[in-house]
């Protein structure tokens, strides 16, 4: 109790130096707003609802692109580990493009898809791919070869086999890819949102900045950090729930 | 072959309640090799229903082998093995196999695992197997939970649950310490005796051979070394034990 009060009084320390910092006028508000006044940004954005329309938007962006490449991705890791033929045919392909830093190719999506919903569905969907795919593709490789032959020994067909041994052999490691995947998602879509959109929370920041308003700027970072958290304790708890029969996991022990 | 050293029992010995009708092995002319390199070379064996048998030897002796060609995870190069009088390939459901470690899933609850082929009832024939191996009320239990002992307690209930005609053991007490290993053969042995299954169990350990085992076999070579028949009831064994596994001693 006493402990948790501790880790508390560096960063509210902090915030109280930063405010009365402002206050002061020893830091220009143009450059750094006060915490208040950010605080009273995210209140006004709240009660006239931009905020929440940013955010959703911004958030069925990042969940559509996650939802493709995470899908194309799994499936693609789950054939591979299958099936060797289409292993020799796909894996060298994928592990060349998985080189091209996926923010590069911008300029190519922007040509093909313009600046609309796509573009950015697309980026993040690209971003997300890989990890899920290597991911899976590693994790279905590297289950106990015993309990596959456990398996056919006792009678499992290839269905159930891939049902109640392989994949859930491979989760720990699938787990790991989408939590990869969540965090390339959310930076995928601050970049694609920050250089061309008409609405979402990059859209807020920039049309913010346009006017100079560092406190709705400031709000947009905090709003990212935000639902980057969220996703990875989404994810953890996913984790948790889905690998509870992991004593390192499943017993609430957080894993590195 | 068929050496007796059985005296006149006055106990009878834990012998059928009722005769086993399946689980009649026969192999003929076997060989296997890998890379050029015999391990079992013409090997005949037959095997009457109900029987439990030991095989014992030197590692590398085929014994491993003789276990994965009667799974049905190895393809003999030559001859055949039949079971019940039926010529058969690959994976059976009447023979099942316990590994030397225990191989649960650990993303399966105790009553999944024992229950992994599914098939109709499949709970309540887990349950009651799980509750004959002596952990009742575990089977919401996950793996990890267990002693090394308890782990194969649940392979063996695992096993069972098909009733298999053929019982394939590969050293599964090996890694366990002695006193646990000895509840181990007292449990196999009862559920041998109810569910009447043809045991074949692998053992580096002659006296566990001794103790559990109808007949003893020891392979060297690739070949049978020696066939021995025990008839002395298993609870009068000690008295002789040390006279049998100096004989077989000598034959390994």
């Amino acid at each position: 109790m006493k402990r948790g009060l501790m880790s508390w009084l560096l960063p509210l320390l902090l915030i109280a130096s930063w405010e009365s910092a402002v206050r002061l006028g020893w830091l220009s508000a143009r450059i750094l707003p006060a915490p208040s006044d950010v605080a009273i940004a995210f209140w006004g954005a709240v009660r006239d609802g931009t905020l929440q329309h940013h955010v959703a938007i911004s958030t069925g962006r990042a969940l559509a692109g996650l939802a493709i490449g995470g899908t194309i991705g799994f499936l693609l890791g789950l054939v591979n580990g299958a099936l060797p033929l289409a292993e020799d045919l796909l894996d060298s392909t994928l592990q060349m493009l998985r080189n091209i830093p996926h923010l590069a190719i911008i300029p190519m999506v922007i040509l093909w898809f313009g600046i609309g919903e796509e573009a950015k569905i697309f980026l993040v969907a690209v971003g997300v791919l890989f990890p899920v795919y290597l991911h899976t593709f590693h994790g279905i490789r590297s289950v106990d070869r015993g309990l596959v032959e456990m398996g056919r020994v006792y009678g499992l067909g290839p269905l159930a086999l891939y049902g109640r041994v392989i994949l859930p052999g491979a989760l720990p490691s699938i787990l790991i890819g989408l939590r990869y995947a969540l965090g390339i998602m959310w930076l995928t879509l601050i970049v694609a949102e920050t250089i061309s959109a008409s609405s979402g929370i990059g859209y807020m920041t920039m049309n913010a900045r346009e006017f100079l308003q560092t406190d709705m700027v400031l709000l947009g970072i905090l709003i990212y950090a935000l639902l980057g958290k969220l996703a990875d304790l989404a994810a953890r708890w996913l984790e948790r729930r889905a690998l509870a029969w992991d004593p390192h996991l499943g017993t609430g022990l957080e894993a590195a | 072959m068929g050496v007796s050293l059985g005296k006149p029992a006055l106990v009878p010995p834990l012998s059928p309640p009722v005769a086993a009708d399946r689980g009649e092995l026969v192999l003929r002319g076997v060989a296997k090799g890998f890379g050029g390199k015999p391990v079992l070379a013409d090997l005949d064996l037959q095997i009457p229903a109900g029987q439990f048998v030991a095989v014992v030897g030197r590692s590398g002796g085929g014994k491993t082998t003789l276990l994965r060609l009667i799974a049905g995870l190895e393809t003999p190069d030559a001859g055949t093995i039949a079971l019940d009088g039926t010529p058969r390939h690959g994976l059976q459901r009447d023979v099942r196999l316990m590994f030397q470690d225990a191989r649960l899933l650990p993303w399966q609850r105790l009553l999944g695992n024992v229950g992994i082929a599914r098939g109709p009832d499949w709970r309540q024939r887990a349950e009651n197997l799980l509750a004959e191996v002596g952990l009742a009320g575990r089977e919401n239990d996950w793996p990890y939970t267990l002693s090394g002992g308890q782990r194969q307690r649940v392979a063996l209930a695992r096993a069972l649950v098909t009733e298999p005609g053929i019982l394939l053991l590969d050293e599964p007490f090996g890694a366990l310490d002695a006193l646990t290993r000895i509840e181990m053969h007292r449990l196999l042995i009862r559920v041998w005796s109810q569910h009447r299954f043809t045991a074949l169990l692998i053992t580096h350990d002659v006296a566990e051979a001794v103790a559990l085992a109808d007949r003893v076999l020891v392979l060297r070579d690739g070949a049978v070394a020696q066939d021995m028949l025990i008839e002395a009831p298993r609870a009068e064994r000690s008295l002789r034990a040390a006279e049998l596994e100096r004989r077989i001693l000598a034959a390994v």
